[in-house]
């Protein structure tokens, strides 16, 4: 029997089980994906490097294959409990874990960006194309207009450009005064990421020749079947439409808080990130000290720091064990706690520069995508009924109970029981999240081995 | 309404190019690369949608590419409501669009 299970072939969860193998620690590695990376290294093995992070990832990767540690790609994770006990399926099949410890190195995703019309074909994701673009080399046939905000965004464009791809121009709701906000982190982030910066720069400077509408407040897309066009109106109230049958969306990225929420860890509001966060102490253990959490799930730091976070994590796992003393551990964690406040720092900055939108949402907005559960139907709902919470709500409207079971409409749910009852989201709390995690068949039930 | 033109190419960006396979959608034959999320290749193949939604009948297309929306549901090798984006693509692999509720009966008389 395995003594940790990490869950997440990403940067953390990668650098962790390299570092508890290093430490003779029996560590099994289950992902959902075919191929270790995650998202930021998504297909890694299979595309050329193009960067210093691409680099970075590649030897990683390659490090981890070579441990030859336990290695479940293709391997979903549909419910986690005390003791703890996982379960998971791959090809067809369910089994039952039971590790001393686990790791979720499950990442973050991309924050939602309700607005009227983005359910149609047509709307996606910055990270989807990005995605589409490292898994399928494939990239917008012609001339994209991207919509929102922040550093993925960016990154994306320079990225298209490079591919040879065309951008038609950006929708830009980055909210006036963001250098001025962040000038004053500036020389903090400059000691962890001057090379990011000015990379950033860079791509701040090729921006120069797009389309840019600034500081735009309300997105509708329009069409039947798919999009045609969509309209827009500025902070200065200035209206407008682009013909466009692409666009693609993008408002930061928040934790994957599904795995922690359903493991039953406490979860704390972060009000500058706008998100849920797993709760955790120095060595990264949740309110559950047998579950630890690692990487962008725990707090949104980026790639590199999710390899220090991984690190960490391990050396927390050992300590847990007693596999490592408590002073050894405190020793080996120093530097790389000095590591994380300056990636902290840097994210201040960041932080500063492009804080999370949320666009107003409209009535006529799909909230919830699954179940089709408009704003209108959400706030009528709440509104007199004061002891409705995110659960409530969904009872009564059946938002957030669909297949993605949330992910789409969850953090939404939240900032609408917020808008109407005036509450704080740190009490509002998030939707509970039920197994499986993921759907599962019957015929995958019953396949379940009790005895791993 | 079918869209006439295209909304992704694929590029040749070097790297380890994987092995040409054939799988179908809809029937239909169409050529991929092994490997790739099967989600992509929908997003190359028109009308460039994968489903019709259950609950009002809406058109809906991949959009998180990461197996969080579950809006790539289609049927693959008979089993129904698989992330599509989550399937790499296999040669002989048989894709279906599923277009609305599912029809239990034509599901037991199949």
């Amino acid at each position: 029997m395995t003594e940790v299970l990490v869950i997440g072939s990403g940067p953390a969860g990668m650098a962790a089980a390299l570092d508890l193998h290093v430490r003779g620690i029996d560590v099994t590695v289950v992902d959902d994906q075919g191929a270790p990376g995650g998202r930021i290294f998504a297909a890694i093995e299979s595309r050329e490097a193009h960067s210093a992070d691409d680099h970075t990832g590649a030897a990683l990767t390659a490090r981890f294959r070579a441990a030859g540690g336990t290695y479940l790609p293709a391997t979903e994770t549909w419910q986690i409990e005390a003791g703890p006990r996982v379960f998971v399926t791959h090809e067809g099949r369910a089994r039952m874990l039971e590790p001393q410890f686990v790791l979720l190195a499950t990442g973050a995703q991309e924050r939602p960006m309700p607005f009227p019309g983005w359910q149609l074909p047509g709307v996606m994701t910055v990270g989807a194309a990005q995605t589409l673009l490292k898994a399928a080399k494939q990239i917008p046939s012609d001339p994209v207009w991207l919509a929102g905000t922040g550093p993925l965004l960016l990154l994306y464009a320079h990225q298209l450009v490079e591919a040879g791809g065309t951008i038609a121009g950006i929708l830009d709701t980055s909210p006036v005064g963001g250098w001025v906000k962040a000038s004053g982190f500036l020389p903090a982030a400059l000691a962890y990421g001057w090379r990011d910066l000015l990379r950033g720069l860079g791509w701040l400077g090729r921006s120069r020749r797009w389309a840019i509408v600034r500081h735009v407040v309300s997105i509708e897309a329009i069409g039947s079947e798919c999009l045609e066009s969509a309209r827009y109106t500025t902070a200065s109230g200035e209206s407008g439409e682009i013909a466009a049958k692409l666009l693609l969306i993008h408002d930061g990225v928040v934790p994957s808080i599904h795995a922690t929420q359903s493991a039953g860890c406490r979860h704390q509001w972060n009000s500058t990130q706008r998100c849920f966060e797993p709760i955790v102490d120095e060595f990264c253990t949740t309110s559950d000290p047998a579950i630890f959490v690692a990487g962008d799930g725990a707090t949104i730091l980026g790639a590199r720091a999710a390899i220090v976070s991984g690190q960490l994590a391990a050396i927390g796992i050992a300590r847990a064990a007693g596999r490592l003393s408590d002073a050894d551990a405190r020793r080996a964690a120093a530097p790389l706690r000095r590591n994380l406040n300056s990636a902290a720092n840097f994210r201040h900055f960041v932080d500063a520069l492009y804080p999370p939108i949320e666009m107003a949402v409209p009535d006529a907005t799909l909230v919830c995508r699954c179940e089709e559960v408009t704003a209108k139907q959400l706030r009528n709902a709440l509104v007199g009924r004061p002891e409705l919470g995110p659960d409530g709500v969904k009872i009564a409207t059946r938002a957030g109970m669909g297949p993605c079971q949330g992910r789409q409409c969850g953090l939404t749910i939240t900032r609408l029981v917020e808008e109407v009852h005036g509450a704080a989201c740190q009490d509002i709390g998030f939707l509970r999240i039920r197994p499986p995690l993921k759907p599962l068949t019957l015929g995958e039930l019953a396949s379940l081995e009790t005895t791993a | 309404m079918k869209r006439k033109t295209e909304m992704f190419r694929r590029i040749n960006v070097g790297g380890g190019q994987g092995k040409p396979v054939t799988l179908s959608i809809d029937g239909v034959s169409v050529a991929a690369e092994e490997g790739e999320p099967v989600a992509a290749i929908l997003l190359r193949t028109p009308p460039f949608t994968c489903r019709r939604t259950p609950v009002g009948g809406m058109a809906r297309a991949p959009f998180c590419m990461m197996g969080a929306c579950f809006e790539c549901l289609v049927e693959i090798d008979g089993e129904t409501s698989m992330r599509s984006c989550m399937r790499p693509a296999r040669e002989g692999m048989a894709v279906v669009r599923q277009l609305g509720r599912p029809d239990l009966l034509a599901e037991l008389n199949r």
